[in-house]
């Protein structure tokens, strides 16, 4: 009887104290604007609001390293191409999604983090690696470094199809790439493209990435060639490589390169260039990088903005 | 039609029997390939990597951690509402709060992730990030807390039900003999509906360590090894980790079998906590056998 | 009555404290849902315009209607598949298995189990059995039997808490009459569990509506309206995912978030008010 009442009373503060706690902390969201609603909430469509003042960032606290997941294809161009390659920084916050990154840097004053051009916004700020902004035109002339093809793959069976040939040929061609230039970058048409009439079904899969540009290519192509229905469907770089192989889809989206052994097994084609650009908080003052400094940051060789000389 | 109930029974353990097989047929090489104990105990996840390692014991422990503190924060709230709504609210109030668990309970594991994401991370990066110099505020304790959320409606709802499910005749014999309300429901109708509350808690836990894309979206998913107390650190637990890589895995390499090991881990750990409840469940079912008795 | 008790009893202070105590925790949790759902509102809702309820979905408009229409086939068939099974295993541990019967305890580990094996689990298994082993692919069809699986427990769970809550003196009266046990199942156990087997069955809807986990692998991402079974589709909550995954329409994301929250407040006042008709048939 006495062991009950002493387990009753502790678990009656211990609730008592937690529920205390959770109500200071279920307050502090409430009554505490600065905290909770301002950043984050607002960093979608009112960017304005978003940035504290400069003089408020604080140089010697921690980087927020920002990384997307292990096999995503943003990744693999990212790492390879800054020399991070497999030493990605252990305490770097891992997220899938490129909005999450986004998003993630504009609610942390301290944040670094990379993501592809056609996601970017200005409720972030870019940063110009060496002294160059990404834009169409360093990306194309190669002075940007962080950069990456958009590719469809089909393997030599669905490449001879006359449907997957003449949707390709629309990818590649002036309308085509004139929707790729609007977010992207486009590496030069193959010129007109007139619709032959075809009809059936295209079955497209991969990347994520390359999904916002091949959606708008659908919308397209289906306007000009209405008997055709086409099929997107998400899964990765990965699975758009392996589905496109097998033939399990007629074409597969990629948005890294291929490896030596993908290529022998399909065709490639570029249907638009990206630039992955590094981004950081709207309030940090720092506007120029060098790659090294990318690098040492995100190998966790420099954890503290004080590092960083802009 | 017995026959047929019988059939219809069987069905769920059919079910479980096909998860087992195929998770494990299908898990069980490549954790035989990579090695068991440094697959369990491999503090490394680097499945990419030109020497690739798969060890997943920071995300056993980040499963662990996260679940507990979710249970520490959530489980009180929620018992505490439930007997709020069995017993202690105005109908009124009860007449609202009715549907607004049920939307709780629907409100999609998505929307609470964005909520995370937009609301608690930076909440507690902006309280705590300086004081523990914080990298950001996808931690464990927002994983925690808003796991805590989540299991709310989960654990009230069964817990209601089961309080609820008391017969009358006990709060009315409590009160005849002089207890107050707070007491007969406190001390007489809740102990009654022990198993009952014991059930919404293993839902509880089941929600907390099932949850996937909201952990994942603030957890951090770190690959690090922590501590307990270190709960403003970031840690990936095993669901996040299948989540995270299962869409870029090619079928069939060493990497997708990985993953399917990591989820034939999460099961056994299910089957290890559903095995601690029954016993708990049926040492209650017992103790209160006797007392019948005596 | 009871109330009349409260004013009588002097309360002390340790019933101060349990008063208190289940106060704050109520009143906690309905200011973290209120805080919840209004923040998604005032994000979503002013994004919300008719376009976004069009036929088909284009990069222009991000229109929700297929994966509306996806979400209503998905709940659908899932239950069509698992509360006939649900039902039928209840009935069958209460109603006709012996207590305590090894073959009845099987049966429950089992559904516990099942109750909390991790969505991203089935997930795995849905991916690697239906699509996979049994050659559905990535479809609609697979995604229902994942789910199916995976609401299985709930409805068990609730319809045999809902069971053992009817008292045995029915049971006997209708025997008593004259009613075997089939008849006495039919027409006096069940129709006096409705509400509670509804109320598994809400459970289950607000799971089907509000998973992505398990589905993320079965069913794809199209987002064209689904032409058979075998479609690839998207839910709302994956079309939610889907859209503010590559954070081009965050706007419309918080918008569908709004819908999908509407169509979950809407599934529920509609079960409550059948189980209320329910309740008002049987009494």
């Amino acid at each position: 009887m006495k062991m009950k009442k002493v387990i009753t009373i502790t678990v009656t503060i211990l609730a008592l104290c937690l529920s205390a706690g959770m109500f200071a902390a279920c307050s502090s969201n409430d009554g505490n604007p600065s905290v909770s609603e301002n950043p984050p909430a607002n960093n979608d469509n009112n960017p304005v609001d978003s940035p504290a003042p400069a003089s408020d960032f604080d140089s010697s606290r921690r980087i927020a390293v920002f990384t997307r997941e292990d096999g995503s294809g943003t990744r693999d161009a990212f790492a390879s191409i800054t020399g991070v390659g497999d030493d990605m920084y252990e305490e770097a916050v891992v997220l899938t999604a490129t909005s999450e990154i986004r998003s993630s840097v504009a609610g942390n004053p301290y944040a670094i983090g990379y993501v592809s051009s056609g996601s970017l916004n200005d409720t972030v700020k870019a940063l110009a690696i060496g002294g160059v902004m990404p834009s169409a035109e360093t990306i194309i002339s190669g002075r940007y470094p962080i950069q990456r093809p958009f590719l469809i793959v089909t393997n030599d069976e669905k490449d001879a199809s006359s449907l997957v040939k003449d949707f390709i040929a629309f990818a590649l061609s002036a309308e085509g790439q004139e929707i790729a230039s609007d977010g992207w970058t486009s590496a030069g048409n193959t010129g007109g493209y007139t619709p032959i009439g075809l009809s059936g079904t295209l079955r497209i899969g991969g990347s994520t990435s390359v999904d916002p540009l091949m959606q708008r290519l659908r919308a397209a192509y289906i306007e000009l060639n209405p008997n055709v229905s086409v099929e997107i469907s998400g899964g990765g770089s990965g699975t758009g490589i392996s589905e496109a192989t097998s033939g399990v889809i007629d074409i597969g989206m990629s948005s890294r390169s291929l490896r030596d052994a993908e290529k022998e097994a399909l065709n490639e084609y570029t249907i638009a260039l990206d630039g992955v650009v590094v981004i950081i908080n709207n309030a940090n003052p720092v506007g120029d990088i060098d790659i090294e400094t990318v690098k040492d940051i995100f190998t966790g060789e420099k954890t503290a903005w004080s590092e960083i000389n802009d | 039609m017995r026959g047929v109930f019988f059939t219809a029974a069987l069905a769920s353990v059919l079910a479980v029997a096909l998860i087992c097989v195929f998770l494990f047929a299908q898990g069980l090489p490549p954790m035989l390939k990579i090695g068991v104990l440094d697959f369990l105990t491999g503090q490394r996840w680097r499945p990419t990597a030109a020497e690739p390692s798969f060890g997943i014991l920071p995300m056993i422990l980040g499963s662990v951690y996260i679940t507990g503190g979710a249970v520490i924060l959530g489980v009180p709230v929620g018992i505490l509402t439930a007997i709020f709504m069995a017993e202690m609210c105005p109908k009124p109030v009860y007449r609202f709060l009715k549907p607004a668990i049920s939307l709780m309970a629907g409100v999609p594991s998505v929307i609470y992730g964005f909520f995370g994401m937009m609301v608690l991370v930076p909440a507690i990066f902006e309280v705590f990030g300086k004081r523990f110099d914080m990298m950001s505020g996808n931690s464990m304790l927002a994983a925690s807390i808003l796991l805590a959320i989540m299991i709310l409606p989960t654990v009230i709802s069964i817990a209601e039900t089961n309080i609820r499910a008391v017969p009358r005749e006990l709060y009315e014999g409590a009160v005849a003999l002089g207890a107050s309300h707070e007491r007969a429901v406190f001390k007489v109708m809740v102990p009654a509906a022990r198993s009952g509350v014991l059930a919404a808690v293993v839902l509880g836990i089941g929600r907390a360590i099932g949850e996937t894309m909201a952990v994942r979206m603030v957890a951090g998913n770190q690959t690090v090894m922590r501590m307990p107390y270190e709960f403003f650190s970031g840690t990936r637990t095993l669901t996040s980790n299948i989540i995270l890589e299962m869409g870029y895995v090619e079928r069939g390499s060493l990497h997708f079998g990985a993953i399917v090991a990591t989820g034939a881990v999460l099961f056994v750990f299910i089957l290890g906590i559903n095995l601690l409840f029954s016993v708990l469940n049926q040492d209650i079912e017992k103790k209160r056998n006797k007392k019948g008795a005596g | 009555m009871g109330k009349v008790l409260i004013l009588t009893k002097r309360k002390k202070p340790g019933d101060w404290a349990r008063f208190l105590l289940t106060w704050a925790a109520g009143f906690i949790t309905v200011a973290v849902l209120l805080y919840l759902v209004i923040f998604i509102m005032v994000k979503g809702i002013p994004h919300i315009k008719p376009s976004l309820f069009a036929f088909t979905y284009t990069p222009e408009n991000q229109s929700l209607f297929p994966a509306l229409v996806t979400t209503v086939l998905m709940v659908g068939f899932t239950l069509a598949v698992a509360v006939p099974f649900g039902v039928s295993t209840a009935v069958y541990l209460v109603e006709y298995a012996s207590r305590g019967s090894r073959l009845v305890r099987v049966i429950r580990t089992t559904t516990e189990t099942l109750a909390g094996i991790p969505s991203i689990v089935y997930g795995l298994f849905g991916y690697i059995f239906f699509c996979d082993l049994l050659g559905w692919g990535k479809s609609i069809l697979a995604g229902c039997f994942t789910l199916a699986v995976m609401v299985l427990p709930i409805i068990i769970r609730t319809t045999e808490e809902s069971l053992k809550s009817i008292p045995d003196a029915y049971r006997e009266g209708s025997f008593g009459l004259g009613a075997g046990r089939l008849r006495t199942v039919f027409r006096v156990i069940l129709p006096c569990a409705a509400p509670g087997i509804f109320a598994g069955v809400i459970l289950a809807i607000g799971r089907i509506v509000g998973e992505t986990a398990a589905l993320l692998y079965t069913i794809g991402s199209v987002i064209q309206l689904p032409e058979n079974l075998f479609s690839q589709g998207r839910t709302l909550a994956l079309h939610v995912y889907n859209l503010a995954a590559e954070g081009l329409y965050n706007d419309q994301a918080y918008a569908t978030a709004v819908v999908l929250l509407a169509v979950v407040f809407g599934i529920n006042l509609l079960a409550a008010r059948v189980e209320r008709k329910f309740i008002r048939a049987v009494s």
